[in-house]
C-alpha cells in the first residue's frame, strides 16, 4: 500500500504525474487522510487519469483510489459519462472478487447513486460492463458482484432487477446488451418479481436476443398464471422473427394456450401466428402451419406459401387445396423476377450494375473485376498488373509485350514504387521487376521460372510460344507449330509451357505441318500432337509432351525411359488423403487443444518444371493462382492437390488469402476434375468465410449438375473431410448452391456412409429431404433407406430418417 | 484534409415523453429551427427508423489499420423538412461509408412542415431510450424544433457540443446525391424474405464484396453481378435496416457497381440505407461530384439530396458553421497544379502528363477516358477521373 502523503510527496517530486498515479492509485491507502494539502495539479492529473481509464481497461482497482481521494475531499471532480467508464474499468480487478466487493461496501454514495449509473452508460471498446466481464475471471466480474451483492442485502434486489431491465431498453448494441439479460437471468426472479409491463415493452427491442430474453421470462409468467394476454399478444409478433427457432416455438406454444383459454382474441392470434411462417426454420413453420390450419386461416397461409420450406410448402398447398408445386430452381444466370417472392424494378433492371462502359477496378478480392478489354495499350496493361491484376490472359500478353521489347521504361516510377515494397513473392512484383530489368526472386513454379527465364533473355525481341490463344489458356497446335517453325530454339520454360497447353482440336493438321520442325523441340512437338516418340533428352519437356498427348493415359514410351511418377509417365491418379492432427496443450489453469487437418497425397519434391507432378512446392501468393491453375488446362488434379493445404485452412479457423482465387480458378478450369478437386470443393463448401463458401456454392453448381465433376467423387471427398468439417456450412452451401437435383443425388451417395451419430448430421439429412423434395423425389438408392431404416429413437435425425423413408422414390 | 469543429448549441435535450416525442435543433435558417408539431402515425416504425438512422450516426463500420483507438465523434442527424411535405431524416456512419435516411411521408404528418430547411438534431441516449420504449400502432406527437411559447414552459438544460466535422463528411453527402442518381433498380423484395436472407448469414464482419442476387423466395449471395442483383461490401454493414424490415412491407434495391440501396417501405415512411462500393471506401473518395461535364464539379456543399423511391432530387442547406471548402477535392486540387506546372503535353492519342517524374499516357476512348497510372489501373473510371485525366479535361475544357 502507498500513503496518501507519500504518493503527493512523489507527485511532488516528478513532471510524469499521470505516470504516477496510474502506479500508485490502485493500492492507495484509504485509511490515515493526508497531511498536507494536495498537490496543485492533483485534480487535472486524476482527471487525466479518469479519461484514461474509462477508454483503457488498466485490468486493475485504480478507480477505489479515485474515490478516496474524492470522499477526503481532495479533489471534485464531475460526475460525468466518462467518470461513469473509469468506474466500470476499474472498480474491480481482473483475477480478484474482493476489491470491488469491498469498495462498494465501503462507499454509501457509491451504493446510493453512482454505482447504477453503470446500468445507463454503454462504454464501448475495451470498456464496458460486458468486456470487462468477459476478460475477467469468473469469480471477479461485475455480474458474480452485483450478484453477491445482492445476495447478502447490500443492494436491493428489487432495483438491480429494475435497472437491468432499463438497461435493456437502452438500445445498447446486442454484445453490450447481453451482460444485462444474463445478470437478471442470473438473479433468478421469481414469477411475483416480474416486470410484466417492461418484458412486453422489451418485445420490441431490435436485439434479437434481448427480445428472446423478454420472451422466455413471459413465458414464465404465464407458467405462473399472471399473464397479461391481450398486451402479450400485441407484442408477440416481434418474438416469431427471432433468429433461433427456441424462442420462436415457446411463443406459438403460449400463443395456442392463450386461445384456448381467451377465444375473443383468436383473430389477434392468428395474424401474429402468421409471421411464424416467414421463420426460416422447418419447424417453426411447421408449428405455425398447424394452428393456422386450426384456425382455418387459408388467406394467411396463402401470401406466405412461398416462403416455406419445401415439404411445408407440400404440405400447405394439399390443405389449401392446390396441387403442390416444386419452386423454380435458382440460377446464377437467371433473369430476375422468375420467382413470386422477387420482383425487378421498373427501369433496367437487368444491366449488371456497374456495367455501363466504366472501366472496372483491377484489383483482387474487394470488388469484382471485369474483362480487361481489349483496348488496353501496353503500359495500361503494365500499369494495371503492378496494381495487382492477377488475369492469366493479361499477364500472358505482358510477357509477349515485355519478349517482343514493347514494354518500355515510361512507367518505372510506378514499378519502383511496388518493387519498393518488397513484397517479393508477389506476382506484382515479379512484374515490377520485369519492367526495370531486375531479377525477379518468385521461384518454384513454372510461371515464375517462367519469369526469371525472360528475364534472362536477352537480344532481339522474340515471339514466346506458349502466349495462349485462348482466354482459358488453351494454345491453338497450328499457331504452336508456326511459332516454332519461325524460332527453332525456344527458351526452355517456354518450350514446356506451350506443350501443356496444346489444345486437343486440331492436331492433326499441325501435325502434318510440324513435319519439318528441326531439333528435339521439334520432335518433342510433333509427338504431343499424336507424332511418334523420339529419344528423349530433355525432360521436362517429353514429360509436357506426353501429359499433352494422352493427358489422363500412361504413357509407354516415357515408362520405357523410366519417368514412371504419376504425371510424368504415368497419368495423374491419387486419391484423396487426409490426416487429422490432435495438439493439446496446458494454457495456465486450462488444458486447451488445437486439432486441424493437412492432405496426405504422398507428394515428391517436385521440380518447376515438371507442373503435371505433385509436389511440395511452396504454394505461392494469391495472385499467382489463376495462372497457375491455367499451366496444364487438360487437368485440374495438380493444381487442386497443392491448393489443399490452404482449402482445408479456409475450413478451419484460418483466413486463407487464396480460397477465394482457387475456387474461382476450378469453377472455369477446362481440364478434368477428379477426387482433389472433389477434395477442394467439398473442403469450400464448408470454408469459414461466407465469400468462399458462395463461391463453391457457385463452382458446385457449374460443375456437379453437368456432371463435369463426378457427384460420386464429391460425396467420398465429403466423407473424407467429414471430421473437419461444419455439417451445417455444408449444409447453407449446398442449399445456397440453388441446385437440387444435384444435391440430393450427392447427400444420398455421402450420408451412408457417414456414422448415424456424426456431429451436424441432422443438418444434412434435413438438407437432403428438403432438397429432394424440391427436385420432385428422393433419390432410389438401397445403401441410403438401408442407412435410413438403421436409426431409432426419437432424435432430430431419426425423425428426418423416418420422414425420407416415408417419401415417395 | 480541413476540418472545421461544427457547434451544436440545442435549447434543451430532446426529449420523449407524455407530450410527444421533442427533437431539439440546431442550426440552419435560424439558429434553433421550427419544423414541425404535430402528430406521426405508427409511433413504432417510425421510433425504430429514428433510432436506426442515430445508431449509423455513431457507429464507425471500418477502423483503418493504422488507426488507434479512434474515438467516434460523429455529427448529429440532420433534418430536412421540403416543399413538398416530407420530414427527412439522414446520417452518415463515423467513417463515412454507411448513409441512412428516413423520410416521413405526408400522408403520416398531421399537417404540413412548418418551414423549409434543414436543422440538426440532438438524438440523446435518454432519448434514445424512450424511442426503443415506443410501441404500439397508435400516432405519436413529435415535434422538430419548439415555439418560444411551448419552449418557455419547460425545464430544460441547454445542450452544447462540438465536434470536429471533417470537409469528408460534407463531400461525402455530395457524393451520395451523385451515386444515387446514378443509381440502377436491382429487384423488389418482400421484407421477410430480406429478414430471413440476413439472419441466414453469419455475423461479424466478413471480408470482399458479394451481391444479392434475385433467387425464388427472395435475395441469394453470389460473387458475381448477375442481373437484378446489388452488391454488398460488408455484409455487417446491411445490418442497420435488420431491426427495421419486421416493420417494412417491402424492400427496393438499387446498385451502381458494387454500392448499393437498400429502401424499406415502412407505415407511413420509408427508410434507405446505402453502402459504399467498399468498407474500406467513404463515399467522400468516390470523386463522381468530379466526373460530371463541369471539370469543377456539381455539387460540392451538400446541397441536394436523392430520393431514390420517387426519383427526385430534393434540397437541403448544410446548418454549418463554418465554410466547408467541398470544392478543394484533393484529386481536383492536384491536378491544378499539375496544370499550372505545365506538366499536361498533347500527344498523337491524346496527351502526356509529367507528375512525379513518370509521363502517364491519357488518352479517350469509346468507353471514356483512360491513364496509364495506379489509379485508374486499380478503380477505372468507377471513383471518378484520376488528377491526370482532370488535368487533362482542365487543360482542354
Amino acid at each position: 500500500m502507498v500513503t496518501i502523503d507519500a504518493m503527493y510527496a512523489r507527485l511532488r517530486d516528478s513532471d510524469d504525474g499521470v505516470g504516477i498515479l496510474l502506479a500508485d492509485l490502485w493500492r492507495l491507502d484509504p485509511g490515515p487522510p493526508p497531511a498536507g494539502p494536495p498537490p496543485a495539479r492533483l485534480r487535472q492529473q486524476v482527471a487525466e487519469v479518469v479519461g484514461n481509464i474509462a477508454v483503457h481497461w488498466p485490468q486493475r482497482a485504480m478507480f477505489a483510489g479515485v474515490r478516496t481521494l474524492e470522499r477526503l475531499g481532495q479533489i471534485t471532480l464531475e460526475h460525468d459519462e466518462t467518470y461513469v467508464l473509469a468506474m466500470i474499468s476499474a472498480l474491480g480487478d481482473r483475477g480478484e472478487a474482493e476489491p470491488r466487493l469491498a469498495a462498494i461496501r465501503a462507499d454509501e454514495e457509491l451504493r446510493e447513486s453512482l454505482l447504477w449509473r453503470v446500468f445507463e452508460v454503454e462504454g464501448g471498446g475495451e470498456v464496458s460492463l460486458a468486456n470487462v466481464d468477459k476478460f475477467s475471471h469468473p469469480d471477479a466480474g461485475w455480474s458474480t458482484c452485483l450478484r453477491t451483492l445482492a445476495a447478502d442485502g447490500t443492494l436491493p434486489r428489487a432495483r438491480l432487477l429494475d435497472a437491468c431491465l432499463r438497461a435493456l431498453a437502452r438500445d445498447f448494441s446486442a454484445y453490450r446488451a447481453g451482460f444485462f439479460s444474463q445478470l437478471y437471468t442470473a438473479l433468478a426472479p421469481a414469477p411475483a418479481e416480474l416486470d410484466q409491463a417492461r418484458l412486453l415493452r422489451l418485445l420490441a427491442s431490435g436485439v434479437p436476443a434481448t427480445v428472446s430474453f423478454a420472451a422466455r421470462h413471459l413465458v414464465a409468467a404465464d407458467k405462473a398464471g399472471g399473464l397479461d394476454d391481450p398486451a402479450f399478444v400485441g407484442g408477440a409478433g416481434a418474438a416469431l422473427t427471432v433468429p433461433a427457432k427456441g424462442t420462436p416455438l415457446a411463443v406459438l406454444a403460449l400463443l395456442d394456450r392463450i386461445q384456448a383459454r381467451n377465444p375473443l382474441l383468436a383473430n389477434d392470434i392468428t395474424a401474429v401466428v402468421a409471421l411464424g411462417l416467414e421463420h426460416r426454420h422447418r419447424e417453426v413453420q411447421q408449428r405455425a402451419l398447424a394452428l393456422l390450419r386450426a384456425a382455418g386461416a387459408t388467406a394467411e397461409i396463402a401470401e406466405r406459401v412461398e416462403l416455406l420450406e419445401p415439404t411445408v410448402a407440400r404440405e400447405a398447398a394439399d390443405w389449401l387445396g392446390a396441387s403442390p408445386s416444386t419452386v423454380d430452381q435458382p440460377s446464377v444466370a437467371k433473369p430476375p423476377g422468375a420467382s413470386p417472392g422477387t420482383e425487378p424494378l421498373a427501369g433496367p433492371g437487368t444491366k449488371p450494375p456497374g456495367g455501363s462502359g466504366t472501366e472496372q477496378p483491377a484489383g483482387p478480392g474487394t470488388e469484382p473485376a471485369a474483362g480487361p478489354g481489349p483496348q488496353r495499350s501496353v503500359d495500361e496493361r503494365v500499369a494495371a498488373l503492378l496494381a495487382g491484376e492477377t488475369d492469366p490472359f493479361e499477364i500472358e500478353r505482358f510477357l509477349a509485350d515485355v519478349a517482343a521489347g514493347r514494354v518500355g521504361r515510361d512507367l518505372s516510377g510506378p514499378a519502383r514504387r511496388v518493387h519498393r515494397r518488397g513484397d517479393d513473392g508477389s506476382l506484382g512484383y515479379a512484374v515490377a521487376a520485369l519492367v526495370l530489368g531486375e531479377p525477379p526472386k518468385a521461384r518454384g513454379t513454372l510461371p515464375a521460372e517462367r519469369i526469371r527465364e525472360l528475364h534472362r533473355l536477352a537480344g532481339p525481341p522474340r515471339t514466346l510460344l506458349a502466349t495462349p490463344t485462348d482466354a482459358s489458356g488453351w494454345l491453338d497446335p497450328a499457331e504452336l507449330v508456326a511459332r516454332l517453325a519461325a524460332a527453332p530454339q525456344p527458351p526452355h520454360h517456354d518450350l514446356v509451357a506451350a506443350l501443356l497447353r496444346v489444345h486437343p482440336g486440331g492436331r492433326a493438321g499441325a501435325l502434318r505441318a510440324a513435319a519439318g520442325l528441326p531439333g528435339e523441340a521439334g520432335a518433342a512437338v510433333r509427338y504431343a500432337l499424336g507424332g511418334p516418340p523420339a529419344p528423349i533428352g530433355d525432360r521436362a519437356v517429353w514429360i509436357a509432351a506426353a501429359r499433352s498427348r494422352a493427358p489422363l493415359d500412361d504413357d509407354p514410351h516415357l515408362l520405357a525411359a523410366g519417368l514412371g511418377d504419376p504425371g510424368q509417365g504415368r497419368a495423374v491418379d491419387i486419391p484423396l488423403r487426409v490426416t487429422e492432427h490432435r495438439h493439446t496443450y496446458r494454457d495456465g489453469p486450462y488444458t486447451r487443444s488445437v486439432q486441424w487437418s493437412e492432405p496426405d497425397l504422398r507428394t515428391c519434391n517436385g521440380v518447376a518444371d515438371q507442373p503435371t507432378v505433385l509436389a511440395v512446392r511452396d504454394w505461392p501468393g494469391p495472385g499467382w493462382i489463376p495462372w497457375l491453375a491455367q499451366t496444364w488446362p487438360h487437368d485440374a488434379e495438380v493444381f487442386c492437390g497443392e491448393a489443399l493445404g490452404e482449402m482445408l485452412g479456409a475450413a478451419g479457423t484460418e483466413r486463407a488469402y487464396g480460397a477465394s482465387a482457387v475456387l474461382d480458378a476450378l469453377a472455369v478450369h477446362p481440364g478434368r476434375l477428379g477426387p482433389l478437386a472433389a477434395g477442394v470443393l467439398a473442403a469450400g463448401l464448408t470454408a469459414t468465410e461466407i465469400g468462399p463458401r458462395t463461391l463453391a456454392a457457385e463452382a458446385f453448381a457449374a460443375v456437379v449438375p453437368p456432371r463435369r465433376l463426378d457427384p460420386a467423387l464429391l460425396a467420398g471427398a465429403m466423407v473424407t473431410l467429414a471430421h473437419h468439417a461444419t455439417a451445417s456450412r455444408w449444409s447453407s452451401a449446398l442449399r445456397a448452391s440453388g441446385a437440387a437435383p444435384a444435391v440430393a443425388d450427392v447427400l444420398s451417395r455421402a450420408l451412408p456412409r457417414l456414422p448415424r451419430d456424426h456431429p451436424g448430421l441432422h443438418a444434412l439429412m434435413a438438407t437432403l429431404h428438403e432438397e429432394s423434395v424440391r427436385a420432385g423425389g428422393v433419390p432410389v438408392s438401397p445403401e441410403l433407406r438401408a442407412w435410413l431404416a438403421g436409426f431409432a429413437g426419437s432424435s432430430k435425425a431419426a425423425k428426418t430418417a423416418r420422414a425420407l423413408l416415408a417419401e415417395p422414390a | 484534409m480541413s476540418d472545421v469543429e461544427q457547434a451544436y448549441r440545442y435549447l434543451r435535450p430532446s426529449t420523449v415523453d407524455d407530450r410527444g416525442t421533442v427533437l431539439s435543433t440546431s442550426g440552419g435558417p435560424e439558429p434553433n429551427p421550427y419544423f414541425y408539431d404535430g402528430l406521426v402515425e405508427h409511433a413504432e416504425p417510425v421510433a425504430a427508423a429514428l433510432l436506426a438512422v442515430a445508431r449509423i450516426a455513431r457507429t464507425r463500420f471500418y477502423t483503418p489499420p493504422n488507426m488507434v483507438a479512434a474515438a467516434i465523434r460523429a455529427a448529429d442527424p440532420v433534418v430536412t423538412a421540403d416543399a413538398a411535405g416530407h420530414l427527412r431524416f439522414e446520417a452518415l456512419s463515423a467513417c463515412c461509408g454507411v448513409y441512412g435516411r428516413l423520410d416521413l411521408l405526408p400522408e403520416a404528418l398531421e399537417s404540413a412542415p412548418r418551414a423549409c430547411g434543414t436543422t440538426n438534431v440532438d438524438v440523446n441516449a435518454p432519448m434514445r431510450e424512450a424511442l426503443a420504449g415506443i410501441g404500439g400502432l397508435d400516432p405519436m406527437r413529435l415535434a422538430v424544433g419548439a415555439d418560444e411559447l411551448r419552449l418557455s414552459t419547460l425545464d430544460g438544460d441547454v445542450v452544447e457540443r462540438r465536434v470536429p466535422l471533417p470537409e469528408r463528411w460534407v463531400r461525402s453527402l455530395a457524393e451520395v446525391h451523385v451515386l444515387a442518381r446514378a443509381m440502377e433498380p436491382g429487384a423488389r423484395y418482400p421484407a421477410a424474405a430480406v429478414r430471413r436472407f440476413l439472419q441466414a448469414q453469419p455475423r461479424g464482419p466478413q471480408h470482399g464484396t458479394l451481391f444479392a442476387a434475385p433467387s425464388p423466395g427472395g435475395p441469394r449471395l453470389s460473387t458475381r453481378p448477375v442481373p437484378g442483383a446489388v452488391g454488398i461490401a460488408g455484409l455487417d454493414r446491411l445490418r442497420v435496416v435488420e431491426p427495421l424490415l419486421r416493420r417494412a412491407s417491402g424492400v427496393r434495391t438499387f446498385g451502381l457497381g458494387t454500392a448499393s440501396a437498400w429502401v424499406l417501405d415502412l407505415p407511413g415512411a420509408r427508410f434507405t440505407a446505402m453502402l459504399s462500393p467498399a468498407p474500406s471506401r467513404a463515399f467522400s473518395g468516390e470523386g463522381g461530384i468530379l466526373d460530371g461535364g463541369d471539370p469543377t464539379g456539381g455539387d460540392l456543399a451538400g446541397g441536394t439530396g436523392f430520393d431514390l423511391a420517387d426519383g427526385v432530387a430534393f434540397e437541403r442547406v448544410l446548418p454549418l458553421d463554418a465554410l466547408v471548402d467541398a470544392g478543394e477535392q484533393p484529386r481536383m486540387r492536384d491536378a491544378r497544379a499539375l496544370v499550372a506546372a505545365g506538366a499536361v503535353h498533347p500527344s498523337a492519342d491524346g496527351a502526356v502528363v509529367h507528375s512525379g517524374g513518370t509521363p502517364y499516357t491519357v488518352r479517350a476512348t469509346d468507353g471514356g477516358e483512360r491513364c496509364t497510372c495506379q489509379w485508374f489501373a486499380q478503380h477505372g473510371l468507377g471513383r471518378g477521373p484520376c488528377k491526370h485525366i482532370l488535368a487533362v479535361r482542365l487543360s482542354h475544357p
